[in-house]
């Protein structure tokens, strides 16, 4: 059973078709690798996936769900969540403060409740700050919690959002180049950190151009090129794929 | 002595609406980054509200309450078709929504409007003071302007108010996150829409008479060169801005009596510095005086 499942989504921005009748499919617990040349439509796939962009055509599936059409927050709210290609963290809030912004049906974000329910509210605080704490630590930037996030160096950055996003609860995260401009030891923890969620339950779908990377982590590796999905399989059935090795140089 | 007297009183009257209007422009500029550049619209949707509830009958709070509700709802009417623009869409569009109010009340004939303005607006437990009203006026004004500021503190420092920063940071990655960006924009734009309506009602019953020219753009400029100058995104920022720009133009007001200055360069050379002061710190100190404080949580 599929925990996300993109069927025949078609985006076109003019003239210029992002996405052709793409479909792709991720089950549960599993790491899944999307791969393709520059322009190819991997972030665009995404930002479609989580509501930045309304499909042309085509249904998404998530747990279960039909979430075509939903806004982005929305989405976020069934438990699908995104980090960005180019980080974005809240530069001038503490690395703290970005993790408690992210939790889902805080009671103080109603303004009724700010006043109403200020005991209830202090209590779930402290409880949030305790669990943002345990996140930070496990991804080891805890010392850093009262830091502007605009202090963080970039592979800190890409950890707080991913530490953010761990924050909303996710069933799977949609990983945009998460180590994009990472030092590459950093970069493999990263990937050992997405290692050892996965084997806590969630589910991820990255792009990634590092392609030691992508075939030592990713369980099965979908390919786009100019929009179309040319392939899909595990590392060592990509790596021979005559179709990806022309997508990449050209053919 | 009792001139004296007066005068301070005058002045600190005039900190605490300038004041409340520098919080409100916090909670929707310094802390969620909706460029409202149209302040004095809701300034004078208050001021005129209370007038007319006031000058046909109703208490001075029925006034106030009125205003702050009002000037609430042209808030929300404001943010529902601008707040889904751009920023500098909505810096534009709140311009032109200030003077199509400006225009309106100037035009609009029925209701006791026009160029004449509204005059007698009765000022509060008048009677009850006397001689001694510009105090008790001003401390009518503290109470109020104390009251916002903790309101809208205890909503700053709330998960609500986090999430207006994280707006203000990063809408993006805020909506992704999974709030609903366009309605926490709405709140904070009601909320200080409110706020600038109970100053305009403040103001109204403090001078007892408005008209439209009192409402013109300037006025949004000054109350944005107060938060800026005091320190945006901080609401004792906003109060002590407001205490400096007040502070500026009385003291030239005094100081063109005793330095030669040709007579139509007073007011403009007053609007120069005041620019000034706004370019100077923006470039120089764009956090203003005071600037924003770190938010600490203490580790659990």
């Amino acid at each position: 059973m599929s925990l996300l499942r993109v069927e025949a989504v078609s985006k076109s921005f003019g003239g210029l078709k992002a996405l052709d009748h793409v479909s792709l499919e991720t089950p549960a617990s599993t790491i899944v690798g999307l791969i393709g040349p520059n322009g190819s439509g991997k972030t665009t796939l995404v930002n479609v996936v989580t509501g930045q962009y309304p499909a042309d055509g085509g249904n998404i599936f998530f747990n279960g769900e039909d979430i075509t059409g939903l806004q982005p927050h929305e989405i976020a709210h069934k438990r699908l969540v995104r980090s960005f290609q180019i980080t974005r963290v809240f530069p001038k809030m503490t690395v703290l403060e970005n993790m408690l912004v992210a939790p889902p049906h805080q009671t103080g974000e109603a303004l009724v409740s700010v006043f109403a329910r200020r005991r209830r509210i202090m209590s779930q605080e402290k409880e949030l700050a305790r669990r943002a704490l345990d996140l930070l630590r496990f991804l080891e930037i805890a010392h850093l919690c009262d830091e502007y996030a605009a202090n963080l160096s970039g592979g800190q950055q890409k950890l707080l959002e991913l530490g953010r996003s761990l924050m909303c609860n996710p069933l799977m995260i949609l990983l945009d180049e998460p180590v994009a401009g990472v030092n590459p030891t950093l970069a493999r923890k990263i990937f050992e950190k997405i290692v050892e969620l996965k084997e806590g339950g969630m589910a991820f779908l990255v792009i990634e151009h590092n392609v030691d990377i992508v075939m030592s982590f990713c369980e099965s590796i979908y390919v786009l090129s100019k929009g179309e999905m040319v392939a899909k399989g595990d590392p060592s059935q990509i790596q021979n794929d005559r179709r990806v090795i022309d997508a990449y140089l050209g053919g | 002595m009792v001139s004296l007297v007066s005068y301070i009183a005058d002045t600190m009257t005039y900190v605490g609406i300038f004041g409340l209007l520098g919080i409100s422009l916090n909670i929707e500029a310094g802390y969620t980054r909706l460029m409202n550049f149209g302040k004095v619209a809701f300034f004078a949707v208050g001021a005129y509200v209370s007038a007319l509830l006031t000058v046909s009958g109703a208490p001075f709070l029925a006034g106030l309450a009125g205003a702050m509700l009002v000037a609430g709802l042209f808030g929300f009417l404001i943010a529902l078709p601008t707040l889904k623009l751009r920023e500098d869409y909505l810096a534009i569009t709140t311009i032109a929504a200030a003077e199509i109010i400006r225009l309106v009340l100037l035009n609009e004939r029925s209701y006791g409007l026009g160029p004449m303005g509204i005059r007698d607006i009765p000022r509060p437990l008048f009677g009850v003071f006397g001689a001694s009203y510009p105090v008790a006026y001003m401390a009518i004004v503290w109470a109020c302007l104390i009251a916002w500021l903790l309101v809208s503190q205890r909503i700053i420092s709330s998960p609500f108010g986090r999430i207006l920063k994280a707006i203000r940071e990063d809408e993006v990655a805020t909506e992704a996150l999974g709030k609903d960006v366009f309605a926490f924009k709405t709140k904070s734009l009601v909320l200080g829409s409110c706020m600038a309506g109970a100053a305009g009602s403040l103001f109204a019953h403090y001078t007892s008479f408005v008209s439209p020219d009192m409402f013109m753009p300037l006025l949004t400029f000054s109350v944005w060169t107060m938060m800026i100058v005091g320190g945006t995104a901080n609401n004792y920022g906003a109060i002590l801005g407001a205490l400096l720009i007040q502070a500026f133009e009385r003291s030239t007001r005094i100081l063109k009596d005793l330095v030669d200055i040709p007579t139509g360069a007073q007011v403009n050379l007053r609007w120069i510095v005041i620019g000034l002061l706004m370019v100077i710190f923006l470039m120089y100190k764009p956090q203003g005086i005071l600037g924003e404080r770190k938010v600490r949580v203490t580790p659990p």
